[in-house]
């Protein structure tokens, strides 16, 4: 009992600290690109309790509100990065079904890649185990800023990894195991309908240890099924889409689908579905006809949108560009996106296909007030991070960022 | 007919189809000419295969067919000074008989109409020197090739020798299979020593053939040729040491004509490259990533790239690979730390299954932190002579991308259009050729549709040697 209650008491100053930590602030005389309405030329946002309580001109906020002046800079959401296994100490188990574990136990919230997200304005970012396992375990969305992996969560269970993609042996017996898998969760999940029935008529209650076991190792895919966590299945090509769609149905799983490049043959599949798409880094995928010998290279979210399909694309690893968000706007305009449709491709799709539509990717009244200053248009690549908040509080100033200026010295002007 | 009337004839037909076909002009917002200036708006008159004049307000031949443009910019073809396009990697690109193959020329083994020479095309790479692998001391000669929407073309392919420093040669050693002897370096002294035996045997060569000896050794003439300032002498060397080592044997022995290529280190040894005037090829640049502080493993593998065996993921996991027993050669372990002191390239790790090898830092515990994007900006400030080059070993990192973080990591913008023309140009002996947009020049023209230094700019169309080739037209779905 007396730890009860210090748990409480801890949640209870916890909730009040952090409610007095959420500095207001009124951001001055920024351009603003809300995402999901017209760009301010020159505007103010207000940020209250965390939340973004105002944007327009000449805002009216009470007097002891300190101001932050941004001539010259722009304003965006933080980007949001829907998927990616960086931040964790390896991306994949070795067993091929883990439904068990999740990234919680995995994630460094000192690691590198935190602090790259804010110094390159991600602020939200869904972390998934890796393709190579079946069932690679439970994923969860974070904010790079924070002491502890809790600090830094937004979603704690976001969704239980599924991949399509053989890492041995051939697609069949990869997607055998799987529906084994499920197919013993469901029986388990039956079984224990049936005890707690059978419990709750005769009023026997009995102490079974090997189901106690077995609850631990299964209660993830259990709540998969009882639709209580979405499931995303990682898809390689078009005819993993058809059997991801197979076991969506069959399975009535709430899926979401993380598509890489050769998924462009099964797009058309998903047009009539109500399933969240996200495309992986890879947005161009090069194919030789072997009859003429001719080069093809398809346009991945080109052949999404045509089919009908909505998306949202996330940033890699690797070289130089499709590393940054940024980038991988810009990409989908030179492919000959709408800028609007190409920012949305990396805020508010991203943060919808995660279940935070309502409370992130965008810079709207109500919503959590993550929000970047870059020092120019972050999509034509010339812009750094200045300023970033996350829920009101100040995540990253380029001022005290010691590597980049030792790296760029006054470049970052 | 007699012979003497067909020419006459065809002649006269050449000539009088000469303006209708042969004669065309790109009028474009502006013309960026490679130098670091342009001119806006500006009208590139193309006459068959060269550039015939270029200018703000200049008389278009009666006939000509006009491209009107006017949100497009143009720059000259880009010139990537130092690929590996054509080649299938790691196959057929190194000659292992023997650890100086100075004959050995690129031109035989690249392939013309391979992809990746296509795909540079279409990133507005005009002109390519296709380099022999990395794996000898002395690796060949490269060949020039001028890139083509479908096929290529070789334009050159005795113009310069390969040397190959740091520990990329020590890759096999002790290695030999399938009737090759073994290989000898196995260590970074070993590959100097290499090098050096070779060039002094070209020069007691050189003296004995001047003294009248009649002996003729093909690979000894080609050194030669080098040491006699006919051919240029590639220096691959990647880290600083390197550099400074490619430096030092090209004074021991006089090489006058040297270009070092890779050069991911070259920051720091700027100071040096600027007094010797030794031009640099910097490239591929990656990002800023920092690595081996908290060791590769704390950045797992890719999300987009392909999936393969257990095997091949095991390439790209430093920690899980026996280093020695691949490579024949031990890495000290990175120190923990907060500094910035590795950056790989998962690409060339890939190629040569292991990430400090691929990038040139073979003993990164004692190695100077310095990323190699930051590169340009310190050769620039240093007034080092360099362009980029090493684009396209992954889709969508072109060539231009270099010069555009180079220019987002403090290089001025009107720099970075010359590091990938006039400046390589210069330096591989083209600049009558082509890298500039200048009356006489090769017509290669990038034709963008804005500026091409913004990311949101795409390539509308490719001009080689007076072709124009619409991209608009060839990726539509």
């Amino acid at each position: 009992m007396k730890s009860f209650t210090s748990i409480g008491l801890f949640t209870l100053v916890s909730v009040l600290s952090n409610g007095s930590t959420a500095q207001d602030l009124l951001i001055r005389e920024a351009r603003i690109v809300p995402v999901d309405g017209a760009e301010i030329p020159t505007g103010d946002i207000y940020i209250k309790d965390g939340k973004i309580a105002g944007i327009g001109k000449d805002l009216q906020v009470p007097a002891e509100v300190p101001t932050l002046p941004a001539v010259g800079l722009v304003a965006y959401p933080g980007f949001v990065l829907a998927h990616t296994s960086s931040g964790m100490d390896a991306a994949n188990e070795q067993v091929p079904i883990t439904p068990y574990v999740s990234v919680v136990d995995s994630l460094d919230p000192a690691s590198n890649f935190f602090e790259d997200c804010q110094r390159d304005g991600v602020l939200t970012i869904g972390v998934f185990p890796g393709e190579r396992t079946i069932i690679g375990g439970m994923g969860r969305v974070v904010q790079p800023a924070g002491i502890l992996v809790e600090d830094m969560t937004v979603i704690p269970d976001a969704g239980l990894k599924l991949s399509m993609i053989p890492a041995q042996g051939s697609r069949a017996s990869h997607l055998a195991k799987l529906r084994a898998a499920l197919d013993e969760a469901q029986k388990y999940w039956k079984d224990l309908q049936a005890k707690a029935k059978d419990q709750k008529e005769t009023g026997n209650v009995s102490l079974d240890l090997e189901a106690f076991r077995a609850e631990r190792r299964k209660s993830a895919l259990v709540r998969l099924l009882k639709k209580e966590i979405p499931a995303i299945i990682a898809c390689e090509n078009g005819g993993d889409i058809q059997r991801a769609l197979e076991l969506i149905d069959q399975y009535q799983l709430n899926a979401k689908l993380y598509c890489l490049p050769g998924t462009w043959r099964g797009a058309h599949l998903l047009a009539k579905r109500e399933i969240p798409v996200l495309l992986s880094a890879d947005l161009e995928i090069e194919e030789v006809d072997p009859e003429t010998g001719k080069d093809v290279v398809r346009i991945v979210p080109r052949i999404f949108q045509e089919a009908g399909v909505k998306f949202a694309v996330v940033s890699g690893q690797g070289s130089l560009g499709r590393r940054y968000l940024w980038y991988q706007a810009a990409s989908l305009i030179r492919y000959g996106f709408k800028r609007e449709d190409a920012l949305r491709a990396v805020t508010l799709a991203p943060a919808e296909f995660l279940g935070l539509g309502a409370k992130k990717g965008s810079l709207t009244v109500g919503k959590d007030a993550d929000i970047v200053l870059f020092t120019d248009d972050p999509i034509g690549g010339m812009a750094w991070v200045d300023r970033a908040f996350i829920r009101g509080q100040k995540a990253y100033d380029r001022r005290k960022d010691p590597r980049l200026s030792d790296l760029i010295g006054g470049a970052a002007k | 007919m007699k012979p003497i009337g067909w020419i006459v004839l065809v002649g006269f037909l050449f000539l009088g189809c000469l303006p209708a076909q042969d004669v065309w002009a790109l009028k474009v917002g502006r013309a960026h000419l490679g130098d670091g200036t342009s001119i806006a708006p500006a009208i590139v008159i193309v006459s068959g295969e060269r550039i015939q004049a270029i200018g703000e307000k200049i008389a278009v031949p009666k006939g000509a067919k006009v491209f009107d443009l006017p949100q497009a910019e143009v720059t000259p073809g880009f010139i990537d000074g130092a690929s590996q396009f054509g080649l299938i990697r790691g196959e057929l690109d190194n000659e292992e008989r023997s650890e100086v193959t100075p004959t050995v020329r690129a031109a035989s083994f690249v392939d013309l109409a391979s992809f990746d020479l296509r795909r540079a095309f279409r990133s507005g790479t005009t002109t390519v020197v296709v380099h022999p692998g990395s794996r000898n001391v002395v690796g060949g000669q490269p060949t020039l090739v001028r890139t083509g929407a479908e096929v290529s073309q070789t334009l050159a392919d005795t113009f310069g020798v390969r040397v190959s420093l740091g520990l990329d040669p020590t890759i096999n050693a002790g290695r030999g299979g399938q009737g090759m002897p073994p290989r000898r370096p196995n260590s970074r002294m070993g590959v100097i020593f290499e090098a050096r035996r070779a060039f002094t045997r070209a020069r007691d060569y050189a003296d004995a053939r001047a003294k009248g000896a009649g002996i003729v050794d093909v690979e000894l003439e080609t050194l030669a040729a080098a040491l006699a300032g006919k051919l240029t002498v590639f220096w691959q060397a990647e880290s600083a040491k390197d550099i400074y080592t490619a430096m030092r044997i090209a004074k021991e022995f006089g090489i006058s004509r040297n270009v070092i290529v890779g050069a991911q280190e070259a920051g720091l040894a700027a100071a040096e490259l600027e007094r010797t005037r030794t031009p640099v090829l910097v490239g591929p640049l990656f990002h800023l990533e920092r690595r081996g502080g908290r060791g590769p493993r704390s950045t797992p593998e890719s999300e987009g790239e392909p999936l393969g065996s257990a095997a091949e993921s095991s390439r790209h996991d430093h920690e899980g690979h026996d280093h020695a027993a691949d490579h024949g050669h031990e890495h000290p372990s990175a120190e923990p730390s907060n500094q910035w002191p590795l950056y790989v390239d998962e690409e060339s790790a890939l190629l040569h299954g292991c990430n400090c090898c691929a990038a040139g830092f073979p003993n990164f515990a004692v190695l100077e932190p310095l990323p190699p994007a930051v590169t340009p900006e310190r050769l620039f400030r240093a007034k080092a002579p360099f362009a980029l080059a090493g684009g396209e070993l992954e889709p969508g990192q072109t060539l231009l991308d270099f010069a555009r973080f180079a220019v987002r990591l403090g290089l001025p913008r009107e720099r970075a259009i010359p590091l990938l023309t006039s400046e390589p140009a210069r330096f591989l002996g083209l600049a009558d050729r082509t890298g500039s947009l200048k009356a006489g020049l090769s017509a290669d023209i990038v034709v963008f549709d804005g500026d091409p230094l913004l990311a949101t700019t795409g390539v509308r169309a490719v001009v080689s040697a007076g072709k124009l080739v619409d991209l608009r037209e060839e990726t539509k779905p």
